[in-house]
């Protein structure tokens, strides 16, 4: 399999609770294929998590502070210029919308295999918004976790995610674009 | 040792951990640890919900809150601002973080919030009414989190009485 078809296949199985699917294509990851790998995740569970908080008010409030990506994909109206800017992070998501997700993810059942530890599921979200600072306290296996729960819960969880992932995989490699030249 | 030889060894220590004299908070630490040590973390609990109440009042004001963490990151480096930020959540009725945050995290998180908030200064009889309120709390607490469903429920319990 070509790498980017295996990242593609390998981040499908992820979202879509594929264990066997998913062991079965890491297995077949190859030296940095693993960074690679790593990444995809990071940015398609930003571009889900988008989707879920809406399209935070640009800072300005004015439509010539959005930026569009490179070449723009069916998702890419989700993005908002905080999501792909790494030097300005994207707003905050408030107190109560935070609380009420958080709600909803602890009452995920089991076949959605949640983490035992929600305080870093929350923490690798405000990490993502706004506090990345939040990030420094939660190691790697656990940031994974927690990124592949968020995942595996908004993509049971959003119809439109479920049914367009392949345009969800377009914008996240967009966004990884977006990371590697600006 | 009597319990109200450890009280006032509890009292003891926290007043040199205020007062940032550490050779003798450890020389206390020395002749509390382990045989008294669950009974000196309900203890330091107590006084940490009892900083915590009278710095944020009965209601958790998050924007407060995240000033304080604010200030915590900056004045106490290598303490968990995540950990200390959900330990005083706890307190205010999200009593479902209690069990995410690791025990060993609890001791430097309560006391450097508990320091940050009672400062240096504080003369020996307003301690002693910080102690008093304090031990009134862990009281309330245990009596509380035996009566309800709730791991610890003495904000919500206590606060409206």
């Amino acid at each position: 399999m070509r790498p980017e078809a295996l990242q593609r296949a390998l981040i499908q199985a992820v979202a879509f609770g594929d264990t066997a699917d998913e062991q079965h294509l890491r297995r077949q990851l190859r030296g940095i294929a693993h960074v690679g790998a790593a990444d995809y995740l990071r940015a398609t569970t930003l571009v889900c998590l988008a989707h879920r908080f809406g399209e935070p008010a640009p800072p300005g409030g004015a439509e010539a502070d959005r930026v569009d990506p490179p070449d723009r994909p069916a998702f890419g109206h989700l993005v908002h210029r905080g999501l792909l800017d790494r030097e300005r992070p994207a707003p905050a998501i408030g107190d109560d919308e935070l609380g009420r997700f958080m709600a909803e993810l602890r009452a995920a059942g089991p076949l959605l295999r949640p983490p035992r530890n929600f305080l870093e599921v929350e923490a690798v979200i405000r990490g993502l918004y706004g506090e990345p600072h939040m990030l420094e306290e939660i190691g790697a296996k656990q940031q994974h976790e927690a990124l592949a729960f968020l995942l595996r819960y908004l993509t049971d969880s959003i119809p439109e995610i479920r049914e367009c992932f392949e345009a969800v995989i377009d914008q996240a490699q967009a966004l990884q674009r977006f990371w590697i030249i600006g | 040792m009597d319990h109200i030889a450890h009280q006032a060894l509890f009292r003891q220590h926290a007043t040199a951990m205020f007062r940032g004299e550490r050779d003798e908070s450890h020389r206390i630490e020395r002749r509390l640890y382990p045989e008294h040590a669950t009974a000196h973390h309900l203890f330091l609990q107590a006084l940490f919900v009892t900083c915590v109440t009278e710095h944020f009042g009965a209601e958790l004001d998050r924007r407060r809150l995240r000033r304080f963490i604010a200030r915590l990151k900056k004045e106490r480096p290598g303490v968990s601002p995540l950990k200390t930020e959900a330990l005083v959540r706890v307190f205010y009725g999200e009593t479902q973080l209690y069990a995410e945050i690791p025990h060993v995290d609890h001791w430097p998180c309560m006391w450097s919030a508990a320091q940050m908030i009672v400062g240096a200064d504080r003369d020996d009889t307003a301690l002693a009414e910080l102690y008093d309120r304090a031990e009134a709390t862990g009281r309330d607490m245990v009596d509380s989190a035996l009566r309800t469903e709730d791991l610890f429920g003495p904000r919500r319990e206590t606060a409206v009485r």
